[in-house]
């Protein structure tokens, strides 16, 4: 009689929670976002994303995506991807990493901050914006999940310790460095699917054709005169963009003196493929469940051994 | 006994607890209850470093292991199931609010139910309320406030394991008020909830409201007044017998005592302060730690030298106190070492979702802090009384 | 030893100093009783001997403590532990330790006293006590005497040469009292201790007193040997009384000197009938309440087994046995508040022909039934003025303004008591008193009292007698658990004794205290064969027969 009661209670909640799945599947499933080749992004459409990986000696990644979106779902997409901490989820942004740069791996690493906890404020991924038209950085007032970035604008994200005032810790690129700054898009459109980023097409790209997956070799930039661009004191007077303005695929070397700005290099970082992921074997969490088994039987053994000689 | 024994056991140094020979094996002792503080708070710490499930439980399990094998019979043994209550209740508050005050969801997430939205005015926009709860938020709430779980029972294991007066000898002579009041609160407390229960089944009598706040008054006020009452003449007794006498010192030395450890206790908050905070100048860190230690240690050993004790069959420090204590710092060390595993399996990402590794070092170390369980000597078995006390039972 | 030199104690809130211009010499190797009601500063005057007044009270002490040659303004109560040990009125309140041998060896480790003489005292304080077999018990499994035997103890380890007892047996039963009280003589008579004792059921302690320090409630001290004092204090035991209105000289103390100076009077009251303490039981009591195979059990632990019990209106029983005999069980399971395994219980109403079951009941209704004063009367008390009490009482039992209010009570129970006074201000007795009148103001047929006696001195348990006759005398049914052997020869009609939950003997005052040598009063033991309980028989008896007591 109960157990029918209860049978009937289980199915009634799995339906309503069915239902609730479905709902929002229904609503969310939707993703207007998608990673799209840094020709895509122009000065009124698409929203240019960089990381300064500058902390670990590494460049400037910049690519771009769609909109609506928001700045998690961008920094998640082709390529990328983060990690929040355990005490905040994953809104706070701790760890970035993209697949095209160090195999994927994700920044800071775990030696250098566990992301248990709220990392400290001198040593964490800053967010910043710039307006379309502006070349000014604002610090973010946002998170990354709430951040609505508009068309025409560019996010970055910098590692280090950031003030909320933006007196420290700059990005030191600017938003102009890191635009596509082309009015119409160019090249092919973006593979929809972020996780299997389908090989570009040739000749779509404004820079080197990536490699796609790239998990080994490193990262094609820009300018092969990248070892001399960094030390080039000289701010070019130029806009200094990374990419080439023109539609077609120019040759690499006509973007070298571009970069030439103090500071880390830009690279595209075209979308790719998500660094593969590995669901894990579950077997050490059996083994540690016999182990805790093990340990509470030997507990009890002795209890009642004790209790028996007393 | 006769009084020949007596004087023939002073010589050597006594040891706490009745020790019957119990046939070649390992004589009944109770370990010193420092030893135990040593074991749970180096435990704890080990614990901070990590919020790896598997490990957690692993913990919980060495806790439980060697309160079955080590505690005794008393009052204050019998504590540990509240800890674990409390550590639930610590879980379930944490997976509660991460699923209330959502952390947002991500493409990647596995989506479970979804709360109710409730806006929240745009100048307020860093916090959501509701909305839809994945998977992964819950079990990355679930592990954080599984460690914190996990160090509350470590605190609770040293409760259990130690008896708290015997811990309390160990305090410096120049703590005397905080002995006092530590001491009053751990024997009144019991007490406390005696005379809730007492006075509750009064109310009955009185037949008075049994909701409300005017109720809860009916309850507080007689058993605050109790309580205080007997605080007071605890107090007196500790008092009237000689706990604290100043023997030779002076006004001036016990000021001196008291900045002292003023000065000692703040630049051990510097110091705490300046080694967690990066951004903190280097000079606060270690400096300012160590002078503090030393002057809270001047501190206490002046204040202690006013304050002359001997102590009734002191607790020996021995072999096995050695090894719980040591035992448990090792496995704190091997966890901070960094050494012979991976550091990110101490805190496996919930994002994306996959299963925990189980580090070997790690494991062993827990399991060593588990040898506890048998490198302290058995408890003293409890002397019982022919049939069980009725006396506590009794309403009075 | 003890040297009060012009003391007057004068704390903040009252208007009257508690002692004044008390000059007092103690020697040494005294037992020196503290005698006077409640109230007169006998609590002041132990305290001022060990510096906890005013060193931990509060209030001025005006002129001079010498103790041992030092003076107690310069001496905090932690600086005379060597000197004087202290023992209150209820021991757990002052364990510090969980086992005995550790609260035995307390005091000791706070004097420094090296860990070899430490071990050899222990040993030697629980031979003296007999406490061998507890060493290492808990402190709260004990008994009550035990308990109160290694408090003793635990004073005692630091080889004091005072012993301050404030009321020591107040919280036990008369088997615990005479041990406690034994193992302190045997101090005094063994190792010379100088001691000061204040208790109030003098009876037990006044044969071993070699001096008496008299509060008659003035605030001054009147000092002598007993005879002396008793001859004319407003406060005595029975024995003393008796021996007052025989005329005997010197006064004797102890029984067996009573029952030599009481010959010629025995033979002279062989042949005449004691009047009964009591007016004859009446034909008509009513049942009132019938108790059926009632058990209570904790634990699994009886408390209460399968006891009949049957109360009659108009009718005083008492209640008596050993702590934790189930005494306390019984009354709660009676009024139907506290837990009840099996049995019945049936009160018969006036309004419902039918009887009823309190625990079927709501609070209200059980209480309309049965009240019950509980062994602690302040738990039911918490507000801030007796009025606000009592006017709460006459909310609660719906007392209409026709009805008898529970101030009209209060004033029959215990006249004078102001509305404004806090009721944590009043005296036990008064205490009781105004939870009785909150009780009463329900108006319950049968009323029980857990151990109301505790802590009253004469005086008090007299104006409870009057109390507990008038409500009998209203047709009520009344019980009273107690341990005062003198109170229930006075007070009741009926004893019912219990031993581990059960009723041992159940009969007529007079049948079951006389023919137990424990429970007997003074009065029996000195008259025995003769069926005299109490003074006031016999001291009628011999004005009725006309004859001279002193002759």
């Amino acid at each position: 009689m109960s157990g029918n009661r209860f049978v009937r209670a289980v199915a009634r909640t799995a339906a309503a929670l069915g239902l609730t799945v479905a709902a929002f599947a229904a609503t969310a499933a939707p993703a207007g976002a998608a990673p799209q080749p840094m020709g895509q992004c122009t000065t009124t459409s698409g929203v240019v994303l960089a990381v300064d990986f500058s902390h670990w000696g590494g460049p400037v990644y910049r690519s771009c995506g769609t909109t609506p979106t928001t700045g998690y779902e961008l920094l998640n997409q082709g390529g990328w991807a983060t990690t929040g901490t355990g005490h905040d989820g994953p809104a706070f942004i701790c760890r970035i990493g993209y697949s095209g740069y160090q195999g994927g791996k994700q920044y800071p690493t775990p030696q250098q901050d566990d992301c248990v906890l709220t990392p400290p404020a001198s040593a964490y991924w800053s967010y910043w914006h710039a307006n379309p038209g502006q070349n000014t950085w604002e610090y973010s007032q946002l998170g990354a999940m709430l951040y609505k970035p508009k068309p025409g604008s560019v996010d970055l994200w910098i590692f280090g310790g950031t003030n909320v005032e933006g007196t420290e810790g700059k990005p030191t690129v600017t938003p102009g460095q890191l635009r596509a700054n082309n009015t119409q898009p160019t090249g092919g459109p973006a593979p929809k699917d972020t996780r299997t980023a389908a090989p570009l097409p040739p000749n779509v790209n404004t820079g080197p054709r990536p490699e796609n997956p790239p998990p080994t070799g490193p990262p094609m930039t820009t300018t092969p005169s990248s070892p001399t661009a960094p030390q080039n004191p000289s701010a070019s007077a130029s806009p200094s963009e990374s990419a080439s303005p023109t539609p077609s695929a120019p040759p690499p070397s006509s973007s070298g003196p571009a970069v030439a700005a103090p500071g880390p290099q830009v690279v595209e970082a075209a979308p790719a493929a998500d660094a593969k992921h590995d669901a894990g074997s579950y077997l050490p969490a059996v083994a540690t469940g016999a182990l805790v088994l093990l340990i509470g039987a030997a507990a009890v053994y002795a209890a009642k051994r004790r209790r028996r000689t007393e | 006994m006769p009084r020949t024994t007596a004087s023939a056991q002073a010589a050597k140094p006594p040891v706490s607890g009745p020790a019957p020979d119990t046939g070649g094996r390992r004589l009944p002792r109770t370990l010193h209850p420092v030893a135990w503080w040593i074991w749970a708070l180096a435990l704890a710490t080990a614990v901070s470093r990590t919020n790896n499930p598997l490990l957690l439980f692993l913990v919980l399990a060495v806790l439980g292991y060697v309160i079955t094998m080590r505690r005794t019979e008393a009052p204050w043994a019998r504590g540990f199931k509240y800890y674990l209550y409390l550590a639930l209740t610590v879980v379930t508050i944490r997976v509660t609010f991460r699923a209330v005050f959502a952390t947002g969801i991500t493409p990647r997430d596995h989506f479970l139910f979804s709360l109710p939205h409730i806006p929240t005015p745009d100048w307020y926009a860093g916090i959501q309320l509701g909305g839809p709860v994945s998977l992964e938020a819950l079990l990355s709430a679930a592990t954080d406030g599984l460690r914190l779980a996990c160090m509350l029972c470590c605190i609770g294991a040293a409760n259990t394991l130690a008896n708290p007066k015997r811990a309390l000898r160990v305090l410096p002579g120049a703590l005397y008020e905080l002995g006092v009041a530590v001491t009053v609160s751990l024997s009144v407390a019991p007490q406390l909830v005696q005379s809730v229960q007492r006075v509750h089944r009064a109310k009955r009598l009185r037949a008075g409201r049994s909701k409300g706040l005017r109720a809860l008054r009916g309850i507080i006020v007689p058993v605050l007044e109790d309580a205080l009452e007997r605080s007071l003449r605890l107090a007196a007794a500790m008092d009237s017998r000689g706990y604290g006498r100043a023997g030779t010192a002076t006004r001036r030395s016990r000021r001196l005592t008291g900045a002292l450890m003023l000065l000692g206790m703040c630049g051990l908050c510097a110091g705490a302060y300046g080694l967690l905070d990066a951004t903190a100048p280097k000079l606060l860190g270690l400096p300012a730690m160590g002078a503090g230690a030393v002057l809270c240690f001047a501190g206490l050993r002046l204040g202690g030298r006013r304050i002359t004790r001997t102590s009734y069959r002191p607790d020996p420090w021995r072999f096995a106190e050695w090894a719980v204590a040591g035992c448990g710092v090792l496995s704190a060390v091997l966890l901070f070492a960094n050494v012979g595993f991976n550091a990110a399996e101490l805190n496996p990402s919930i994002y994306p979702l996959s299963w925990p590794t189980l580090p070997l070092v790690p494991a062993a170390a827990i399991l060593l802090a588990g040898t506890a369980g048998f490198l302290a000597p058995p408890p003293a078995a409890p002397t019982r009384a022919a049939l069980p006390p009725q006396r506590t039972e009794e309403p009075k | 030893m003890i040297t009060f030199d012009q003391v007057t104690v004068q704390y903040e809130d009252t208007a009257e100093p508690v002692l004044r211009d008390v000059d007092l010499t103690v020697e040494e190797g005294e037992l020196c009783l503290v005698v006077g009601h409640t109230g007169v500063g006998k609590s002041t005057l132990l305290g001022a001997v060990n510096g906890l007044v005013p060193h931990f009270t509060g209030g001025t002490l005006y002129g001079r403590v010498l103790v041992d040659g030092r003076n107690t303004a310069e001496h905090p109560p932690r600086e005379l532990a060597d000197v004087v040990g202290v023992v209150g009125q209820d021991p757990l309140d002052g364990f510090v330790t969980d086992t005995v041998e550790e609260e035995l060896a307390y005091a000791m480790e706070q004097l420094a006293v090296p860990p070899a003489t430490m071990r050899k005292r222990v040993e030697e304080t629980l031979d003296l006590l007999g406490l061998a077999d507890l060493r290492h018990r808990a402190l709260h499994e004990l008994s009550g005497g035990q308990q109160q035997r290694v408090a003793i103890g635990s004073v005692l380890t630091a080889h004091p040469r005072i012993l301050v007892l404030d009321e020591p047996t107040s919280a036990l039963d008369p088997t615990a009292a005479e041990e406690v009280l034994a193992a302190v003589t045997r101090l005094v008579h063994d190792l010379g201790v100088t001691v000061l004792l204040a208790e109030h059921r003098l009876e037990r302690v006044v044969q071993y007193a070699d001096r008496v320090i008299h509060l008659p409630g003035s605030g001054r001290v009147v000092s002598g040997t007993p005879a002396e004092i008793f001859r004319t204090s407003s406060i005595a035991p029975p024995i003393v009384e008796l021996g007052r209105a025989a005329g005997w000289t010197p006064l004797p103390l102890s029984i067996r000197d009573a029952r030599r100076a009481a010959a010629p009077l025995r033979t002279r009251l062989a042949d005449t009938v004691p009047p009964p303490v009591r007016p004859a039981p009446t034909s008509g009591r009513p049942e009132l309440l019938t108790a059926r195979g009632i058990t209570v059990t904790y634990h699994g632990v009886p408390a209460v087994r399968e006891v009949d019990l049957t109360l009659h209106g108009g009718e005083i029983t008492a209640l008596m046995g050993r702590n934790g005999s189930g005494k306390s069980s019984l009354l709660w399971a009676l009024q139907g508040s506290g837990p009840r395994k099996a049995g019945s219980v049936a009160v018969v109403t006036p309004d419902d022909p039918k009887p009823l079951d309190p625990r079927k009941l709501s609070a209200a209704g059980a209480r309309r039934l049965v009240g019950l004063v509980p062994q602690t009367p302040t738990d039911l008390l918490y507000l801030e003025s007796v009025k606000q009490e009592l006017d709460q009482a006459d909310t609660e039992s719906g007392v209409t303004a026709d009805g008898i209010r529970s101030r009209t009570i209060l004033d029959r129970l215990a006249p004078g008591i102001p509305d404004s006074t806090h009721p944590r201000d009043l005296s036990e007795g008064q205490k009781l008193a105004l939870v009785l009148a909150i009780q009463l103001t329900a108006a319950p047929r049968v009323l029980l009292l857990d151990e109301p006696t505790r802590g009253l001195d004469y005086r008090a348990k007299s104006e409870l007698i009057r109390i507990v006759d008038d409500l009998a005398a209203e047709g009520r049914a009344v019980v009273i658990s107690t341990h005062d052997v003198e109170f229930v020869a006075r007070a009741a009609d009926r004893v019912v004794v219990m031993a581990e939950g059960d009723v041992v003997a159940d009969g007529p005052t007079t049948e079951v205290i006389v023919a137990s040598p424990v429970f007997a009063p003074q009065t029996a033991k000195i008259l025995a064969p003769l069926p005299y309980l109490t003074v006031a028989q016999a001291a009628a008896t011999l004005t009725d027969h006309g004859t001279d007591p002193a002759s």
